[in-house]
């Protein structure tokens, strides 16, 4: 729980911190950007503290290529 | 223009130098010799050769449009669509390799030297630290690289001369045991770890200032870092002997814990540590502000210093929740990380710089 707490409060800081220079500039789209991003990493860090298994794109990845890698182990070995 | 600031090409040179280096110096040898047995000396020295023809490719694209970044290339070379989905699977290898950095770091410490700390932790001051470097921009993340370089060009030599005593040369034989099959296979492998990387200093070259210096700076760089990483592959086989190397996860760190000059010169293995924490250092925080700039021209922002914070969030998650385990990553390293580094690094910019020369014409 307090892990949870921790999270939020720091990405409160961070926003209390960058936000009002950019509202000051109107940078709207930076704006946006930037909370989007923070609301993604901080889902993300709330799964792991809460133990959710996130799936990881490497899996994919690996499954993508694993046809080439099989070749290629196969013409080296 | 995002970023205003202005390096030389000696500095140029230093961060190549340890772009090369950090990361690969760790885990390089165990997976090199693992797979190339005691001739794991000659399949680096293929992939040496192999790598300065990708500098080759490297430099032809920096030198295309001089001025611009490889974010920027990208759009100019491919048009705007097709550039920008290139440019993002570019920035996502680059968020990839960034937290595999932080993932390194993290367990090398929790396993070696600080190991009732949790890794989450380490990696968490780590990142900080990271960031406040990308903070401040490529100007001073060059300059603190070139104050710690002294450091770093001394530990390497105390590492070396002191390790001579302990070589035993029966270590390297036989040479060529199993044929050719095996050293291609370690040169393949080793391929992906430091060289096909170097893509990376497309993002940074605009920014140099003499480019006539900067391509030669390049080559030799990168022949330097492997240089380094070609005598600590050969240091492993000949001290530790090829069995053992391929046993440890950290053959490095293991060289260090041989050193002893009579009995009052030894255990130094965590000063000399310091080599890779640099490295490790310096490469993560280059390829953080890599990200954040590039991600920043891609989404045409006005300021890339906004994005750090949540990218650092973004990447520290990545890192816990991308490999569950070691198994895991070792695993992904040794399989589809060559492929994946080859497509992303190595057949995009070769595209690219074919199309830009037709278009160019």
């Amino acid at each position: 729980m307090w892990a949870i707490i921790g999270t939020v409060c720091t990405g409160a800081i961070i926003s209390f911190f960058e936000i009002p220079p950019l509202i000051k500039k109107k940078c709207w789209k930076e704006i946006v950007i930037f909370i989007l991003l923070l609301l993604i990493g901080m889902t993300l860090s709330i799964l792991i503290i809460k133990d959710i298994t996130i799936p990881t794109p490497i899996d994919w990845i690996t499954k993508i290529y694993s046809p080439l890698a099989h070749f290629m182990d196969r013409i080296l070995s | 223009m995002l970023e205003k600031g202005k390096i030389n090409s000696g500095e140029f040179l230093i961060m190549v130098i340890i772009f090369t280096i950090g990361g690969a110096i760790l885990t390089l040898p165990s997976v090199l010799v693992s797979l190339a047995k005691q001739d794991g000396w000659i399949a680096y020295i293929i992939a040496t050769l192999i790598g300065l023809c990708f500098v080759l490719l490297f430099t032809r694209l920096a030198l295309l449009y001089p001025s611009m970044n490889y974010i920027e290339v990208n759009e100019k070379i491919f048009g705007i669509w097709i550039g920008k989905i290139s440019a993002l699977l570019f920035l996502l290898y680059l968020y990839y390799l960034s937290s595999a950095l932080l993932s390194e770091i993290g367990n090398f410490f929790s396993t070696q030297v600080l190991v009732e700390t949790p890794m989450e932790m380490i990696m968490i001051l780590f990142i900080i630290t990271s960031l406040f470097g990308a903070r401040l921009g490529l100007e001073v993340i060059c300059r603190t690289a070139l104050i710690f370089f002294p450091w770093l060009v001394l530990l390497l030599f105390i590492l070396f001369v002191f390790l001579i005593p302990d070589i035993k040369i029966e270590n390297l034989q036989p040479v060529f045991e199993g044929g050719m099959k095996p050293i291609m296979r370690g040169a393949y492998h080793s391929l992906a770890l430091p060289y096909v990387q170097l893509v990376f200093f497309l993002m940074i070259t605009p920014y140099v200032q003499e480019k006539a210096d900067m391509k030669k700076n390049f080559y030799l760089g990168t022949i330097l870092g492997g240089g380094v990483l070609f005598l600590v592959i050969i240091f492993c086989i000949l001290v530790l002997g090829a069995e053992n190397t391929t046993r440890l996860t950290y053959p490095s760190y293991k060289l260090g814990m041989r050193i002893g000059i009579g009995d009052f010169f030894e255990r130094v293995e965590v000063i000399v540590a310091f080599i890779w924490i640099f490295t490790e250092y310096f490469k993560l925080t280059i390829c953080f502000y890599g990200l954040a700039l590039g991600l920043a021209q891609l989404l045409g922002m006005k300021n890339y210093k906004i994005l750090l914070f949540p990218l650092a969030f973004l990447i520290l998650t990545f890192t816990i929740f991308s490999h569950p385990d070691i198994v895991h990553y070792q695993n992904f390293m040794a399989t589809a990380w060559t492929p994946l580094s080859l497509t992303i690094c190595f057949i995009l910019p070769l595209l690219l710089l074919t199309v830009g020369k037709i278009r160019g014409r």
